[in-house]
């Protein structure tokens, strides 16, 4: 009897032990493998053009669209203080394009994800906050709203286009947050802590693009006000 | 080789057990202070450990060879130690989870705090496993039950000698009788 409460005993002790190695084994695995997958950097291909390169032309243009409107030689139907309003709008979100510390990220060519979070820090702040909520939105919201016909050809571009800029990277944003936490998550997070930092630049990239293209409408639609004087 | 291990195995569990209870007890304090938090609540947290460190004193004062030679225990516990150290070596220096950067506390307390429970689950599994092999019989006891064992096989085999020798006497005297 007593032999037999022994070995019982013995056989409880080693299922224990044993369920201990393997909890140990598994968090200490998960681990090591989660250090080295938010250790993964986004290393860029020899042919890669990051899309500030890639828009350096596109930016150049917009200047020019801006800087055709002269307000003494100006002739149109136009009010002359809303064109001024709207250049001064433009001119500000190419200073914000130009002078934003996003620039030193995207032409480097290896990303880590604190330099992803970083870029989406200034993304979010300099352009987006700075240039397309306070300059390009604002056209559309009153006091500041531009009260002229043509407005209303570009006006539910502009609206769309600035809501869903100001809101698409939010999620990213989470998701870059939440890498230290990874025991028992969503699906949704356990799909995309892989690659997260590609994931995530590629993200902003696009955004970054939509961005450049919502200003570069605008202005080719100021030039044509100013040139056409629709 | 088992034994090298073994002994080798049963030195570090000491080791890792000092050194991450050490881990442990500076994060708490630095997570504790920064929330305004008692210290008496995280007496739970270090509980574990003291009964830990308690046990194993006695299994070695007591020689309770049950949990001391058992290679596979202390393995266990080692490794239970190696992880406890590395997810602190982790939420003070992996800078690529962001929340040790976002928070600019030198420590990912969110990080540590979902690592507690598992802690918690190990430590007390080795706890109870431990209490468990302490009833494991020693090699003294083993000898001792052999030797009895062995008494009573030399008891039985005497006797059956003195019956069969009893036997023979008795066959020799009643050929010589007849």
């Amino acid at each position: 009897m007593k032999k037999m409460f022994i070995e019982y005993i013995s056989i409880i002790g080693y299922i224990l032990t044993g369920l201990v190695f393997a909890l140990a084994c598994f968090v200490l695995f998960l681990n090591f493998y989660h250090s080295k997958e938010v250790a993964n950097e986004f290393v860029k291909n020899e042919g890669y053009v990051d899309v500030y390169t890639k828009n350096k032309s596109k930016i150049e243009k917009i200047r020019s669209n801006i800087s055709s409107f002269n307000a003494n030689n100006y002739r149109g139907d136009v009010d002359q203080t809303t064109l001024m309003s709207i250049k001064s709008k433009l001119d500000m979100c190419i200073s914000r394009y130009e002078g934003t510390d996003a620039n030193k990220i995207f032409t480097k060519t290896k990303v880590n994800i604190q330099d992803v979070y970083d870029l989406l820090s200034y993304y979010q702040s300099d352009i987006v906050n700075d240039c397309i909520t306070l300059q390009i939105y604002s056209m559309d919201i009153a006091p500041t709203a531009v009260k002229t016909q043509s407005f209303n050809e570009i006006k539910p571009y502009i609206s769309i286009s600035s809501k869903i800029l100001m809101n698409d990277l939010a999620y990213v944003k989470r998701v870059l947050q939440n890498n230290s936490s990874y025991h028992f998550s969503s699906d949704y997070d356990k799909t995309n802590v892989f690659n997260v930092t590609r994931d995530s630049y590629t993200k902003i990239e696009t955004s970054y693009q939509n961005s450049i293209d919502l200003v570069y409408e605008v202005s080719e639609w100021f030039r044509k006000i100013i040139g056409g004087g629709i | 080789m088992k034994k090298i291990i073994n002994g080798l195995c049963s030195f570090l569990k000491y080791v890792c057990l000092i050194i991450s209870f050490g881990l442990t007890l500076f994060i708490i304090l630095r997570m504790y202070t920064r929330l305004n938090k008692s210290l008496t609540e995280a007496i739970f947290i270090f509980l574990p450990y003291f009964l830990l460190l308690i046990l194993f004193i006695v299994n070695s004062f007591w020689k309770k060879e049950g949990v001391t030679k058992n290679i596979f225990y202390n393995i266990t516990a080692t490794l239970v130690f190696a992880t406890n150290i590395f997810v602190c070596y982790r939420a003070v220096f992996d800078k690529n989870m962001l929340f040790n950067n976002i928070q600019k506390m030198g420590v990912n307390f969110n990080y540590f705090n979902d690592y507690l429970s598992f802690n918690r689950i190990m430590l007390y599994g080795l706890i109870i496993a431990n209490i468990v092999f302490m009833f494991l019989p020693t090699h003294k006891d083993k000898d001792r039950v052999d030797k009895v064992k062995e008494k009573e096989v030399k008891l039985k085999s005497d006797t059956t000698n003195k019956e069969e020798s009893k036997v023979v006497k008795k066959v020799e005297v009643d050929s010589e009788l007849i």
